[in-house]
């Protein structure tokens, strides 16, 4: 491929440049979401105690609500009943401020923690700074993360001719960017989605409001409705709500779909009326939404996977970028690609690094928050598990320290190597206390599998310090040393 | 003939195995059997994404096409992993930003919120004036919007003149916001 040298040049410039601004910021924000991916079961690792099973009984959902009403809120205006489904197997009855989880007859047991799964999320989503801040800033860097991918391709005129190469080993500088290139390139259907859908939730809030300004009168709420469809206007004497029915009725017309939950809303009123969300086979959707009237008759759906294709385009966007469909096969997969980016996200500072040549407080820095990250991701999930710390404050002062103490280390590989090694040993303690303390024959044999991968990659990151350990002790040791940061 | 959704996972496997090692084997190889192979090999890769989509829907089945291509390919450049031993790094190679403190803000203020304001107006400028529907130019506008501020920011820094890129994406804000915004258009 023959390309204008200046093109390519101010290419890679424009590349390295805006991939030193967000470098960091990239960083956080894949690795937090690589581990979303899997959110769901760590949800469970993180209250295992919570019952589980795959239906609930009769007139569970019923008992459920007429119980949260009696004992948590009386007077909501919306009730939601979330059904087990494989991934969460836990049934929860919310009024959007308070939730209780319930077993399968409707009781209400012990509230969601909102601790260490909690933390990712919002790390990934917003950083946890103010919501609507944070998730404008993590959606600008999905833009300019379309801006990396266009500016490295122009930079990239040895693009087919570099496809399979990967030298391990050698000099440090082609080494982590034979693993940039060869990833990102390879990578790149997953990371062009990636940018896009997970620039979208930010985005859309400005795009919503210029749009409302302009065509709607300001009003945001009238632009959703013709986007996703309207809530019905209903007026009906109040009554008592036949959760029993709409379930019946849904398996009667849709036996396919699996419901997900159930909503009753406007409560107690002449305009209240229930939905039913439920995945449909095969479809990328979040759901599709069945609406009925309180007595439990059928008004129709929302059309969300078989109106407007534009309508179930938007609609599917979560699923696809979190991998939330397909099981547990497909969130594994996205866990993997979610670790690529997060490597090239690294790999691409990396590289900036060793051209500078100088070996001075800002690698070791980078080291730290690279290597410090995961180890305040464990120690934060160690808190929120065995004790009453806030997961937040533990993540963000382990991160800081690690920064702040290998900036003033004087030896690099020596530096990555203890940092492994503490990640690594953290992370097994973790995984054999939680085994000790909640052994998955009684609470669940996902937690074999869980603390099982834990203690994987606990072995990954001995292997990896073990490495950086010979770099430090014998810099020209035949083994090849295969770094990350 | 109509496959079972076993054949078509079958299919999609062994059609995608075959094309990456196509691609592979043809990787580098002058000639023109080496280039016949190598469209052969992207040939099967489309068809991995039909008989895909023929397994698991198209939905499913264009997703776990191209996410199984990304795993095949790294799989094969794993392979292909070239040992070298350990060569000490030598001098610093043109890292130097000699840009000042002042141009390095403009650079960001055009490549970040300028352009962001400015994609943001011209998405909605360009769905405003093509015949779309409203759900259909929503969605295209949600899709453009970051690309839009992706290719703008990275021509913005390509190109080195901060100020005067910041100035254009300012001019095009305040014409998209007259497209969308005045009564007439």
């Amino acid at each position: 491929m023959r390309m204008n040298p200046g093109l390519v040049k101010r290419s890679l410039d424009a590349h390295s440049a805006i991939g030193l601004v967000v470098g960091g910021l990239m960083y956080l924000i894949c690795l937090t979401g690589t581990l979303a991916a899997i959110a769901e079961t760590f949800e469970r690792w993180e209250q295992p105690s919570i019952p589980e099973f795959s239906h609930a009984q009769t007139g569970a959902v019923e008992n459920a609500m007429n119980r949260f009403r009696k004992e948590i809120n009386e007077n909501p205006e919306s009730i939601w009943v979330v059904f087990p489904t494989a991934e969460i197997p836990r049934m929860h009855v919310s009024d959007g401020q308070q939730e209780r989880f319930t077993d399968a007859v409707g009781n209400l047991l012990a509230e969601p923690v909102e601790g260490w799964t909690h933390m990712l999320r919002e790390l990934h989503i917003s950083l946890h700074l103010p919501h609507n801040i944070g998730l404008v800033i993590v959606s600008a860097i999905g833009a300019m993360l379309v801006a990396l991918i266009v500016s490295g391709l122009l930079a990239h005129p040895r693009l087919f001719k570099d496809a399979f190469k990967f030298r391990l080993g050698g000099s440090r500088r082609l080494e982590q960017a034979d693993i940039h290139n060869r990833l990102s390139v390879w990578g790149l259907p997953f990371h062009i989605m990636i940018a896009t859908t997970g620039a979208f939730y930010g985005l859309v809030g400005i795009l919503v409001f210029s749009a409302a300004t302009a065509w709607y009168e300001s009003d945001t709420n009238a632009l959703f409705d013709a986007v996703y469809g309207a809530d019905p206007v209903l007026e009906a004497p109040a009554q008592k709500l036949d959760t029993a029915r709409a379930m019946s009725e849904l398996k009667a017309r849709h036996p396919d779909v699996s419901p997900i939950y159930l909503v009753a809303h406007q409560l107690d009123t002449p305009a209240q009326f229930m939905e039913i969300a439920a995945t449909v086979p095969g479809r990328l959707a979040y759901s599709e939404i069945y609406r009925f009237n309180a007595d439990g008759s059928y008004l129709g759906s929302q059309q969300l996977t078989s109106g407007p294709g534009a309508r179930q385009f938007l609609y599917s966007l979560y699923r696809v970028h979190f991998g939330y469909f397909g099981g547990q096969a497909t969130r594994i997969l996205w866990f993997i690609l979610g670790l690529a980016l997060t490597v090239v996200s690294v790999s691409g500072i990396n590289i900036w690094l060793t051209k500078r040549a100088r070996n001075d407080w800002l690698d070791r820095t980078w080291c730290g928050l690279v290597w410090g990250t995961p180890l305040a991701l464990v120690l934060s999930a160690a808190g929120a598990v065995f004790t009453a710390l806030s997961p937040l404050a533990i993540f963000l002062s382990v991160v800081v320290t690690s920064a702040l103490v290998a900036g003033r280390q004087r030896n690099l590989p020596a530096c990555r190597a203890l940092l492994q090694a503490t990640c690594g040993a953290c992370l097994a303690l973790l995984a054999i206390a939680h085994l000790l303390n909640y052994p998955p024959t009684q609470f669940g044999h996902y937690l074999f599998w869980l603390n099982g991968g834990l203690l994987l990659a606990a072995a990954i990151l001995a292997v990896l310090a073990h490495r950086s350990h010979r770099v430090f002790r014998d810099p020209a040791a035949d083994a090849i040393p295969v770094t990350i940061a | 003939m109509l496959l079972t959704s076993g054949s078509a996972t079958a299919a999609s496997l062994i059609t995608g195995c075959c094309g990456l090692v196509a691609l592979r084997y043809s990787w580098r190889q002058p000639g023109t059997v080496q280039r016949l192979i190598s469209l052969a090999g992207w040939v099967l890769l489309a068809s991995t994404v039909y008989f895909a989509s023929l397994a698991w829907g198209s939905e499913f089945g264009i997703s776990y096409a191209l996410a199984g291509f990304t795993l095949a390919a790294l799989v094969l450049v794993a392979v292909n992993t070239e040992r070298r031993p350990p060569k000490p790094e030598g001098a610093a190679i043109g890292t130097r930003i000699s840009t000042s403190a002042a141009r390095k803000l403009l650079t960001f203020l055009a490549a970040g919120p300028c352009a962001g304001a400015a994609s943001c107006q011209l998405t909605l400028a360009t769905i405003n004036v093509l015949p779309v529907s409203e759900i259909n130019g929503m969605a295209a506008a949600a899709l453009l919007f970051p690309v839009l501020w992706g290719i703008m920011a990275y021509i913005s820094v390509a190109v080195g003149r901060p100020a005067r890129y910041a100035m254009g994406f300012a001019a095009i804000f305040l014409v998209s916001s007259a497209v969308i915004y005045l009564p007439g258009y």
